[in-house]
């Protein structure tokens, strides 16, 4: 249909290449972290310490993580916290970036200097714990769900591509009476998926990883997330004690994938929102 | 303008449960900064510890350090290099990636671009040994093999901060692609049917409308990055500096570790910590303003 | 119309979020809550085992303790805590231990809490920097005055003498324990120096002479020169050498027959500091050997490709360790070598061991003593851990299960190693050292003796505490810094006297000299 020109042609090759060379330079170093953490630690020492392709496979190393009681207690808790808390996340950060994203708000000015000053100062760990004392959090989830329920970062993100968004469909809407709500939720998400499912992701990760808070603010071990499970079975202590054994490259290894491939798992449903584009003339007719 | 009202109302009606949100967990604990101003007790707490004599006390300890120029200069050298380094590989990456055809092909290295970043500085500081160690390291074992001696690349000052610099953008790059990748899928698709139209190269389809869209994500990018630039990177920099590169690889928050963090002074810590919070205001303020006669500025 | 949809959306938004709050509300529950739930499990618990008339008034006799420390270990939940139960069992405290992320996430969590007033009942101490704030901030119980109700411990660590090294400004703040051992050790391999031809060397000229040997006679035979003679975790590692000079890699002040001297200001330093660049000049060092830290030059020693190190017992001949060491080749036959002799006629010495607990010392809250019955259950749990029964059962867990007593000796079974491993966090006074290590790892005992009896530096570093307002840090990144140089040639060793004069005059050493001499004089280390 379309003429294909030269220079796409040569385009294309050269994305090709530099998307090929990121990849290997992405997956050689993966690589290496699964096939250690399905290799004997004996095998990887024969190697020289490096290898790609295992010869010789075992699954101790994912036994020991699995076996070890505490893991699905930690896992239900993580994802627990994970959903609720992308949940709580996206409807805070949407509500608001909306309203901020609107060029005629009233004291915006103002209030978008209030919204970011946060970002560059805060009070600290120890104010943070005072709060969440006060207000009876310590040893729920709540504390760690609600004090971090809006990352400014993303705030700024989501209400940027608010801002992008033409007016006139805004526009239309409101003409035939919808509130500012009902043109949010009709129109402004429904446009903004990307940036929103980016969103998701960015905020699920964050919550996956959660492991200092934990320590902090739930003193009962049966409530510690997955991190620090996970943690505890793989830092050597500082201070030499002859109790404690540092923990094999190979169970090390096993740690990253058996605690990044649930998070990974969840890329592909997002990735589809990037490839789409977004027929704004579509909305528009 | 009685319309304008009208929307406000919603307006603040939407933003009212977050600003009461705002007040109280961001603002709320504000108060602890004056811990920088104070001698912290742990027992009286914040309000009731006596105030530092001189007040500025904790300053200028920093600033006495024989190492506060050393360390000062390391953060903002270190900071400046990744954000150099680090801003424009993201968005190339994802040009390429939304440009590619093959739509496997685009999913499988947007797939492994973004992986690094799951993997904690520890577990790199482990591939890292593996690659690069001088006496057992894949590439200086290469090295030998081909006759060349071998090099001392994570030991040596002179390239600590080059590998620093490196394995960050490495970690970093597929991650903040995910940003520049929303950013073209959030772009009308008619404007590329018309450039199409029009007899455009792909080229320049990606100069003269992607990359124009993408100006407003990436000034955003710049400007929280130089909110930030005062941490080089701590948990990077704790786990991959040995004492060998002490002299390039010491920034305020490693400082501040050992100094503050470790020896229970927070005050210092506060006050090094507020330090930074003020140099990165300006900053954030000076490039939202610039950023402003482009019309993209934050607000 | 249109606001109906509006309505609806809100609505559909507040159901979300009660969604996620009746979410947090079954598996969270508020702690209150929780404690309730405990009590009436408490009580229906204690109803069954006791006789009736007498439940309810032991359910309030159990005092309870909240232990804190931090450490990166696994701990069971409460209900299959046998030590705990055991514990409570014994002499009624109920004791409940608790872990608040390990290093330095520890500090900053503890911090937190005992801001926030929720100070523990008896928690870990993370530093003596840390231990000297709480103690000015009138947190922490002083233990003098109760000495005369702690006998037991007090006899554990062998009277006054005993308790000393746990003083901290002569006050007796941490909990007093008996001393632990120190594991570094120096190593070579026996196969390697028969297939070279070389003795076990025994002073520095022969070390220097082996790991020649060890370096390019190819000892593992596969026709690469591959290997290094010498290799260690960290600068520490050169403590091989230097120490046997009176310096050390960093600073640290010992008694001398001319008094409080340290590390740096040895006469013989700088022909320490010769030796150590010889080493490194002859290029036998392992290049990353500031670089390694335990796990990596174990990895190292695996592969085959250190011959000597300066390493420790636990992290070698632990049978966990000592197959992945020997797993690549199954005949390496690593041994133990006496300090080499620097031959200045001063006793050969390898490393530093510090005169002063501490680390991993317990203290106790200073609110205890407003509550008798807590108080009471503090001293008598320091009591039972140091008793022959709470010991036993803190080192080794239960006879007959986890151990079995055969003609006196104590035998540990396999029940121990997979249900014991977070008990010795419960050693609040510490152990038996040389009785409890060679029962949990017989198979290293010949090392840990060699450890123990292994001559060092005998430092008193630990027991100065600096004013805040001094750089100390500072002051060691600089000494470390220019360590490195000296070693590595980059500085030349002929500046020595200068760098010393630096000390003086940028970092105020000289001042901290004169501070650290008044300070143990007034604590009784020196006269």
């Amino acid at each position: 249909m379309v003429r294909k020109m030269k220079s796409d042609r040569a385009l294309n090759l050269f994305i090709y290449v530099i998307l090929s060379l990121v990849f290997v330079i992405c997956v050689f170093p993966l690589l290496y972290v699964v096939s250690v953490s399905l290799t004997p630690i004996s095998e990887v020492h024969k190697n020289g310490g490096f290898l790609v392709i295992p010869r010789e496979i075992t699954l101790d190393a994912y036994k020991m993580i699995i076996e070890q009681r505490m893991i699905p207690q930690a896992m239900k808790i993580t994802i627990f916290i994970t959903v609720a808390g992308t949940i709580i996340n996206i409807i805070a950060t949407v509500v608001m970036a909306y309203p901020l994203s609107k060029r005629n708000l009233a004291g915006r000015k103002y209030l978008i200097p209030f919204v970011i000053f946060p970002m560059i100062f805060n009070g600290g760990t120890i104010p943070a714990y005072l709060l969440i004392k006060n207000l009876n959090m310590i040893g729920t989830y709540w504390a760690l769900l609600i004090p971090g329920a809006i990352w400014i970062y993303n705030l700024l993100v989501v209400k940027a591509f608010f801002e992008n968004l033409p007016e006139e469909l805004f526009e239309s809407a409101r003409i035939d009476g919808a509130s500012e709500f009902c043109v949010l939720h009709k129109i402004a998400v429904p446009l903004s998926k990307p940036v929103i499912m980016t969103m998701v992701l960015f905020y699920a990760v964050g919550h996956w990883e959660t492991y200092f808070d934990s320590i902090m603010y739930l003193p009962d071990q049966k409530m510690q997330t997955l991190q620090v499970v996970l943690r505890r079975m793989l830092t050597p202590n500082v201070d030499l004690n002859a109790d404690i054994t540092i923990p094999t490259m190979t169970l090390q290894m096993a740690m990253v994938v058996f605690s990044t491939i649930p998070i990974v798992v969840i890329y592909p449903f997002i990735q589809k929102y990037f490839t789409q584009g977004i027929m704004l003339g579509a909305v528009k007719g | 303008m009685i319309r304008v009202i009208k929307w406000n109302w919603q307006y603040y009606l939407m933003l009212l449960p977050c600003l009461i949100y705002y007040v109280i967990f961001k603002y709320g604990t504000m108060y602890g900064v004056i811990i920088a101003f104070k001698d912290y007790n742990v027992k009286k707490g914040i309000l009731a510890s006596p105030w530092a004599d001189p007040l500025l006390k904790h300053f200028q300890y920093f600033f006495s350090s024989p190492y506060a120029s050393v360390v000062i200069g390391n953060t903002l050298k270190i900071s400046f290099l990744k954000i150099i380094f680090g801003m424009i590989p993201p968005v190339i990456l994802a040009i390429l990636i939304s440009e590619c055809g093959n739509k496997w092909f685009r999913k499988i290295v947007q797939t492994a671009s973004y992986l690094p970043h799951f993997l904690s500085w520890v577990i790199i500081y482990g591939i890292m040994i593996a690659f690069f160690s001088q006496s057992t390291g894949l590439i200086n074992r290469w090295l030998t093999e081909m006759g060349f001696s071998s090099y001392p690349f994570l030991t040596d000052p002179a390239h600590f901060q080059a590998m620093i610099v490196g394995t960050d953008v490495w970690k970093g790059v597929g991650w903040s692609a995910i940003i520049y990748l929303a950013a073209i899928a959030g772009i009308d698709t008619t404007l590329y049917e018309a450039g199409i139209i029009d007899g455009c190269s792909k080229l320049k389809r990606i100069w003269y409308i992607t990359l124009p869209l993408l100006r407003g994500t990436f000034i955003l990018q710049l400007i929280l990055r130089t909110g930030s630039v005062m941490d080089a990177g701590f948990d990077q920099i704790y786990v991959i500096a040995t004492s060998q590169v002490l002299s390039v690889s010491e920034i305020l928050d490693t400082w501040v570790f050992k100094e503050g963090i470790q020896r229970m002074n927070y005050s210092l810590a506060s006050a090094v910590g507020l330090l930074k919070s003020v140099i990165s205001l300006i900053l954030v303020f000076g490039t939202n303003k610039l950023a402003r006669k482009w019309d993209e500025g934050l607000w | 119309m249109k606001r109906k949809k509006a309505v609806a959306f809100l609505m559909a938004m507040g159901l979300t979020f009660s969604v996620a709050l009746t979410g947090c509300g079954n598996s969270g529950g508020s702690p209150d809550q929780e404690t309730v739930e405990k009590q009436a499990e408490k009580e229906t618990e204690s109803g069954v085992s006791e006789s009736d008339d007498q439940s309810a008034k032991t359910s309030e006799e159990i005092a309870e303790l909240e232990l804190v420390v931090g450490h990166a270990v696994i701990m069971p939940e409460k209900e299959d805590n046998f030590l705990e139960k055991k514990i409570r069992d014994a002499i009624g405290v109920d004791v409940t231990m608790n872990i608040l992320g390990a290093g330095s996430d520890y500090t900053t969590a503890l911090n937190a809490r005992i801001s926030g007033g929720d100070i523990p009942d008896m928690f870990q101490a993370p530093s003596t920097d840390a231990l000297m704030q709480y103690v000015e901030n009138g947190l922490i119980l002083c233990l003098d005055d109760y000495l005369d109700q702690l006998q037991p411990l007090v006899d554990w660590v062998g009277g006054e003498n005993g308790i000393k090294p746990n003083r901290i400004g002569g006050k007796l703040y941490r909990v007093p324990k008996a001393p632990q051992g120190i594991y570094d050790l120096l190593v070579v391999r026996q196969d390697w120096l028969d297939k070279v031809g070389a003795e076990v060397p025994t002073t520095m000229e022969e070390a220097l002479e082996v790991a020649r040997k060890l370096t390019f006679d190819d000892p593992d035979g596969n026709g690469v020169q591959d290997t290094y003679g010498f290799s260690g975790s960290g600068l520490f590692g050169f403590n091989a050498i230097l120490t046997s000079y009176g310096g050390a890699t960093t600073n640290e002040l010992y008694l001398s027959d001319k008094g409080l001297t340290s590390t740096l200001l040895s006469p013989r330093m700088k022909e320490g500091l010769e030796m150590c660049k010889r080493f490194v000049d002859a290029g036998v060092v392992d290049p990353d050997i500031v670089a390694n830290n335990p796990e990596v030059l174990r990895d190292k020693m695996a592969q085959c490709k250190i011959g000597m190190a300066s390493y420790d017992w636990a992290n070698m001949y632990k049978q966990i360790n000592w197959d992945l060491i020997t797993a690549v080749d199954p005949g390496a036959d690593w041994i133990w070598m006496n300090p080499w002799d620097a031959q200045t006629g001063e006793t050969p010495r390898y490393h530093i061991k510090s005169a002063v607990n501490t680390i991993g010392s317990w203290v106790i809250s200073a609110d205890v003593a407003d509550n008798p019955e807590k108080l009471d259950a503090v001293l008598k749990l320091l009591n039972y851990v140091v008793s022959e029964e709470g010991n036993r059962l803190v080192c080794y867990g239960e006879e007959g299960r986890h151990y079995n007593v055969e003609d006196g000796m104590i035998v540990k079974t396999d029940l121990m190693t997979t249900e014991c491993e977070y008990i010795w966090l419960y050693q609040i006074a510490s152990r038996n050292e040389m009785e409890y290590l060679s029962v949990k790892f017989p198979e290293a005992e010949g090392s840990i003796k060699a450890a123990m009896e292994t001559d060092r530096i005998v430092t008193y570093t630990e027991a100065v505490i600096m004013p805040e307002d001094f750089h100390m840090e500072d002051m060691n990144k600089y000494i470390e810094e220019n360590i490195i140089g000296f070693i590595f040639g980059t500085r030349p060793i002929s500046e020595y006297d200068q760098f010393i004069e630096e000390l003086n005059t940028s970092f105020g050493f000289g001042e901290y000299m004169k501070i650290a001499e008044e300070q143990l004089k007034e604590q009784g280390y020196m006269e």
